[in-house]
């Protein structure tokens, strides 16, 4: 999964209308089950989360309920991802098509 | 119509480029600019509010409150649903026209994973906090 193949360290997600609660745990869901090395936090922003009940429902790990609070947010997460190893050997390259 | 006019500032053309005080800019001019579809004169109002605030800051201010009054303005009747999708269309070229620079260091940091859920429509919020992202690396 995309998650997973590009080491995603965050994944923001938007939603503005209520309706699209069932959809934002659709996609958590998928998320979570990407098998990714190591769990992704999740972070929903857009006008749904204006209703804070709503939020509350939905299992991600931040709600910004705006750009300041979604950039303070990600900067947490950058700084808990473990560095990369510069003595690993870069990934070769995918010589097909 | 005459209120869709946007109240332009005054400028003197020779000193166009010299960044102006961000108050100059309301979220009315800014509207009404998106309106209009006029993306050069939107991307160099943002331009001057991006010289005295972050990204994140100016996003949430002047272009949140500009959107807003697109909002109501639409709902209210005052604009139609046609000037409400050309602002929606406007303001994405003029997020383009000042869009922080890309290069190859821009790919050295963590990776954030952007996206909207199924069905949504409304993909200006994404799209700042792309540029709000990449402004940190």
């Amino acid at each position: 999964m995309f998650l997973g193949r590009n080491d995603a360290a965050l994944l923001a997600l938007s939603a503005s209308l209520p309706e699209r609660e069932q959809a934002v745990r659709d996609a958590v869901a998928a998320a979570r089950a990407a098998g990714t090395d190591r769990p992704v936090p999740i972070m929903l922003g857009g006008t749904i989360t204006a209703d804070s009940t709503v939020a509350a429902r939905l299992e991600v790990d931040f709600v910004a309920g705006s750009l300041v609070e979604a950039a303070r947010l990600a900067r947490t997460v950058a700084v808990s991802v473990p560095e990369g190893n510069p003595e690993e050997e870069p990934a070769e390259l995918d010589s097909a098509g | 119509m005459q209120d869709q006019m946007p109240n332009l500032p005054p400028v003197d053309p020779a000193r166009a480029a010299e960044p102006f005080a961000a108050s100059t800019f309301t979220p009315d001019l800014l509207a009404s600019l998106l309106a209009d579809g006029d993306d050069e004169l939107a991307a160099w109002t943002l331009r001057n509010a991006l010289a005295e605030q972050g990204r994140a800051v100016a996003f949430d201010g002047l272009l949140r409150d500009a959107m807003r009054l697109v909002g109501e303005r639409w709902s209210s009747g005052r604009w139609t649903v046609a000037e409400e999708h050309l602002a929606s269309q406007t303001l994405l070229r003029a997020l383009e026209r000042i869009r922080p620079p890309q290069g190859p260091e821009s790919r050295i940091g963590p990776l954030a994973v952007l996206a909207g859920v199924a069905g949504e429509h409304h993909g200006l919020g994404l799209a700042c906090l792309d540029q709000v992202l990449r402004d940190d690396g």
